[in-house]
C-alpha cells in the first residue's frame, strides 16, 4: 500500500505533470536504440552510482534485493522521475549504434531473464505463504483470497447472472452448477499438504515449470467455488464498490461495452469449463466486471469497479492548507485523464481490457481524490500489481489433516521455503565486486549473443567486472572507450535543472549564492537521509575540498548536537551528523557523492526537466 | 548539458567505498503516478485500424501490446520442447499477462501473436503448431487461437 501523504500528493502531481509534459530531449531517441545509462552517486543506498540499459522506452537494471540480484524493468518516464527528480541524480547516457536484429536479441534476452526470475520470485512467495495458510487452516483463522472482496455474500438473484447461469447449465446439464460447487467444496476441505519434490538447480534463462503450491491450490479452489456460488445465488457486488463515471450517452459507447460484456461472458464460461491453475482470480474479476457492465447497460450510466475501496480504509490524517491547491490540481488532471480514456475506449474497434482497466483506475483515483478534498483528509491509494485484486478473507475448513499432520506439514513447508531461498541466493547472489548491478547487466547483455558476437554487435567486448568495470562510473567510461558509441549526453538532476533555469534567466549572483548552501536554498529543503551538510559541492570542483571542510565542520556540529538531542529524537540528528561527516570525506579529496534529494513536497509540481 | 569527467586513478581508489551501498532499491513507488503514467501512455497508438485483417493487426500492435506479445514470445520460446504441460502453460500465460494488467489472456489477440512468434523462434515448423502438446488448452481457449498464432508466426 502507498499512503498518499502530503509529500506523496505533491510527487504524484509532479509526476503526473511530468508524464504529460516531459519534453523530448536528445536522449529520448526513437524506439530502436540502445543506451547504457550511468546514474550519478548520491547518499543512502546509491553512493556507488547505478547502471542500467535503455531499449526504446524500457529500462532494465539490476538491484540488490535482500541478498540476491533482482532484474527490474521500468518505463523510462518512471525511471527518470525516480532517479533524475526524486533521487536528484544526473543520468548519463551512451548511445550505441547497432543493427535492429542485434537490438532485438538483447531485448528478447532481457525479457526472458525478467519473466523467468519473476516466476521464481512468485514461487518463493507462494512457498512462504504455504506456512501462513497452514497456520490459518489449523487455527480456523481467515485467509486472504483474491477476487472475493468484490462481492457481497447475500442472496440477491442478480439479474446480471441469469443469462450466465442459463448459458452455463445449457452447455452442461441442469443442476451442474450445484454439483460442481459440492465437488469443489469437498476437494477444498479434503486437501492435504504434499511437499513438492526439491526443485532442480535454478536457471536464469529457462522459464520454470512449477506445480501449484498448497496455498495456491487452496485459493484457486475457493475462488472457483465462490464464483459458482455467486452465479447460483446471485451475489451482488459489495455496496459502494461501483463508481459512476459519466453517462452512456452515445450508441457506440454502449456497443463497445456490450461487446466487452459478451467477451467477459465467453471468458467466464471458458474458465469454468476448463479451469487452469491460477485461473480463480481472473474468473472472479471477470465476474465482477461482468456485473458492473450489466448494470451500466441497464441504467445508462457508466459504472466501473472501485478498485481502491476493497483494499485499504481511508486515511485519517488531515489535509493542510498547503496541500489543498495541489489536490485540486490533481483532481483536474484526473478528470482530463478519465475523459480522454473514455473517448479513446470507444475508438477501439474491439473491447480492450487494458483500456477498460485504465478507466477503472482513473475513476477510482478521482473518487478518492474528491473524497479526500471534501473530507479534508489525505488520500489512500493501493499499490496494485497486476489486475485489480479485490482481496477478501474467508475461513476455510480442512477435514483432511490432524493437528500432528499440520505440524509435520508446517515443518516441511518451512524447509521447502528455506531450500528454495538458498537456491535463489546461489543463482542470483549479490556480491559487492563480482555480482553487482554492473556485472549482472554486462553478463545479461553479453549472454544475448552466441560465440562472443557482442563484439560485432556493440563494437567491442567488456567482461563482467573486468578492468574495475564493477564500479558503475568506471563501467560507463569503459563503455565509451570500447563500444560503438555515437553520442553521450547527460540529463541533469532536478536541482541542476532548476539551477540552469535560474542562471538562464539572468546571472543573478544573489540567487546563485542563495542556492549554494542548504540553509538559504529555495530549491532544496534538507531531508532525513541526505546527511547533515551545509554546502553543495556537486558543481564546484576546485573549491570542493574547502567546501568539504565546511561540510565536515557542519557534520561535526550536528553530531555534537545530536548527542544531546538523541533522547528526544531517537538519535536522528546524531545519525545525520555522522553521515554528514562520512560523506564529507570524499569531498576533501575532490570527490562528490552527496547531492541532496527531493521528496514529493519539495518537488511539488515544479518538475520541468530541461 | 554536463559532460562526464574522464575516469581517473584517484576516483578508482575512492569509489569502492561508495560501492558498499550500490545497487539498492529506490523507494519511490507511487501508485497514482503510475496509473496516470499508464493512462497517458498506453492509449497512444493503441487504436488498431478498424476492419484490418488478422495478419496486418499482428504487425500493428500498440507499443504496450508489442511488449506483452514479446514477453509471451520469449516465454513460448523458453518452454517449447520443455516439460511444460498443457495444464500449466495457461498459468504461465496468465502470470505474464498479469504484468500488463491483463486478466483474460485468452481474449487478448496479442497473446496468440506472441505464441506464434515464440514458436517460430524456437524452430517449430508452422505445420506442427497444432501438434504441440503444451498448446492443447490454449488452442481451445479461443476459437480463433490457431489462426492468430499462425498470424503471429508469420510476422
Amino acid at each position: 500500500m502507498t499512503l498518499l501523504n502530503s509529500r506523496r500528493l505533491a510527487a504524484c502531481l509532479a509526476l503526473a505533470l511530468a508524464l504529460v509534459s516531459h519534453p523530448t530531449t536528445g536522449v529520448e531517441t526513437p524506439a530502436e536504440s540502445l543506451e547504457f545509462l550511468y546514474i550519478d552517486a548520491n547518499t543512502g543506498g546509491s553512493s556507488g552510482g547505478h547502471t542500467a540499459v535503455k531499449l526504446g522506452d524500457t529500462v532494465y537494471h539490476f538491484q540488490n534485493d535482500e541478498g540476491y540480484t533482482r532484474i527490474s524493468r521500468e518505463h523510462w518516464k518512471r525511471f527518470r522521475f525516480i532517479y533524475n527528480d526524486v533521487d536528484n541524480r544526473n543520468i548519463h547516457s551512451a548511445h550505441i549504434a547497432l543493427r535492429a536484429e542485434d537490438l532485438q536479441r538483447i531485448r528478447d534476452r532481457l525479457s526472458l531473464l525478467f519473466i523467468t526470475q519473476n516466476r521464481q520470485v512468485d514461487y518463493l512467495t507462494a512457498l512462504e505463504r504455504d506456512e501462513a495458510v497452514l497456520d490459518a487452516l489449523q487455527s480456523g483463522e481467515p485467509i486472504e483470497v483474491s477476487g472475493i472482496g468484490f462481492f457481497e455474500q447475500r442472496s440477491h438473484e442478480s439479474a446480471a447472472y441469469s443469462d450466465l447461469r442459463g448459458g452455463f447449465e445449457s452447455t452442461h446439464y441442469p443442476g451442474f452448477i450445484n454439483a460442481e460447487r459440492r465437488r469443489l467444496r469437498r476437494q477444498l476441505e479434503m486437501l492435504r499438504y504434499r511437499p513438492h519434490a526439491a526443485t532442480a538447480d535454478l536457471h536464469s534463462d529457462q522459464y520454470p515449470d512449477y506445480l501449484p503450491t498448497f496455498s495456491e491450490e487452496i485459493e484457486d479452489l475457493h475462488a472457483h467455488w465462490f464464483a459458482l456460488t455467486a452465479i447460483d445465488k446471485g451475489w451482488p457486488l459489495k455496496n459502494g464498490s461501483l463508481i459512476e463515471a459519466g453517462q452512456l450517452s452515445r450508441r457506440h459507447e454502449k456497443q463497445w461495452l456490450a461487446a466487452y460484456h459478451d467477451q467477459l461472458k465467453a471468458a467466464i464460461i471458458q474458465t469454468l469449463a476448463s479451469p487452469y491453475p491460477g485461473s480463480g482470480r481472473s474468473l472472479l474479476l471477470s465476474l465482477a466486471r461482468y456485473q458492473a457492465i450489466s448494470l451500466s447497460l441497464s441504467s445508462g450510466k457508466r459504472l466501473v469497479l472501485d478498485i481502491l475501496s476493497s483494499s485499504f480504509p481511508p486515511s485519517r490524517e488531515g489535509l493542510t492548507e498547503e496541500e489543498k491547491p495541489l489536490l485540486r490540481q490533481l483532481i483536474t488532471q484526473l478528470q482530463t485523464t478519465l475523459h480522454g480514456l473514455v473517448t479513446r475506449e470507444s475508438q477501439h474497434p474491439e473491447p480492450d481490457e487494458a483500456n477498460y482497466h485504465q478507466i477503472e483506475v482513473a475513476a477510482s483515483e478521482l473518487k478518492e481524490a474528491k473524497a479526500g478534498l471534501a473530507q479534508e483528509r489525505r488520500l489512500s491509494f493501493a499499490q496494485t500489481e497486476g489486475p485489480p485484486r479485490g482481496a477478501g478473507h474467508a475461513v476455510i475448513l480442512n477435514h483432511a489433516m490432524s493437528a500432528r499432520q499440520f505440524q509435520t506439514a508446517n515443518t516441511a513447508a518451512r524447509l521447502r521455503t528455506e531450500q528454495f531461498l538458498q537456491k535463489m541466493q546461489a543463482t542470483y547472489r549479490y556480491q559487492l565486486i563480482t555480482h553487482n548491478c554492473v556485472t549482472e547487466l554486462v553478463s545479461a547483455v553479453n549472454s544475448s549473443f552466441e560465440h562472443a558476437d557482442e563484439s560485432n554487435a556493440l563494437g567491442g567486448h567488456l567482461g563482467p567486472g573486468a578492468n574495475q568495470g564493477y564500479i558503475p562510473f568506471r563501467f560507463f567510461e569503459l563503455v565509451r572507450r570500447h563500444y560503438r558509441v555515437t553520442g553521450v549526453e547527460t540529463l541533469p538532476s532536478y536541482r541542476n535543472q532548476r539551477l540552469t533555469q535560474l542562471t538562464r534567466q539572468d546571472t543573478d549572483w544573489v540567487a546563485i549564492a542563495r542556492e549554494s548552501n542548504t540553509l538559504t536554498s529555495d530549491i532544496y529543503r534538507p531531508l532525513s537521509g541526505d546527511s547533515a551538510f551545509l554546502m553543495f559541492t556537486e558543481n564546484a570542483f576546485w573549491t570542493r575540498p574547502l567546501l568539504g571542510t565546511l561540510n565536515f565542520g557542519y557534520g561535526l556540529a550536528a553530531t555534537a548536537a545530536g548527542l544531546f538531542t538523541a533522547p528526544v529524537d531517537e538519535g536522528l540528528l546524531l545519525k545525520e551528523g555522522l553521515f554528514g561527516l562520512l560523506f564529507s570525506v570524499p569531498e576533501l579529496g575532490f570527490w562528490n557523492i552527496r547531492k541532496g534529494s527531493f521528496n514529493e513536497m519539495s518537488l511539488g509540481g515544479h518538475s520541468e526537466p530541461n | 548539458m554536463h559532460k562526464i569527467r574522464p575516469f581517473t586513478k584517484l576516483t578508482t581508489v575512492i569509489l569502492p567505498l561508495g560501492l558498499l551501498q550500490a545497487c539498492s532499491f529506490s523507494d519511490s513507488s507511487i501508485s497514482i503516478s503510475e496509473s496516470i503514467g499508464s493512462s497517458s501512455e498506453s492509449s497512444i497508438g493503441s487504436v488498431a485500424s478498424s476492419g484490418s485483417s488478422v495478419s496486418s493487426e499482428a504487425a500493428s500492435l500498440s507499443k504496450e501490446k508489442k511488449a506483452y506479445r514479446d514477453d509471451v514470445a520469449n516465454l513460448t520460446y523458453s518452454v517449447a520442447g520443455s516439460s511444460m504441460t498443457a495444464r500449466d502453460f495457461p498459468n504461465a500465460l496468465a502470470r505474464t499477462a498479469g504484468q500488463f494488467k491483463i486478466s483474460n489472456w485468452s481474449q487478448e489477440k496479442a497473446t496468440f501473436y506472441g505464441i506464434g512468434k515464440g514458436l517460430k523462434r524456437a524452430g517449430i515448423p508452422k505445420e506442427n503448431i497444432a501438434r504441440q502438446a503444451f498448446l492443447a488448452n490454449v488452442l481451445t481457449a479461443n476459437k480463433d487461437a490457431l489462426s492468430y498464432i499462425q498470424s503471429g508466426y508469420s510476422h
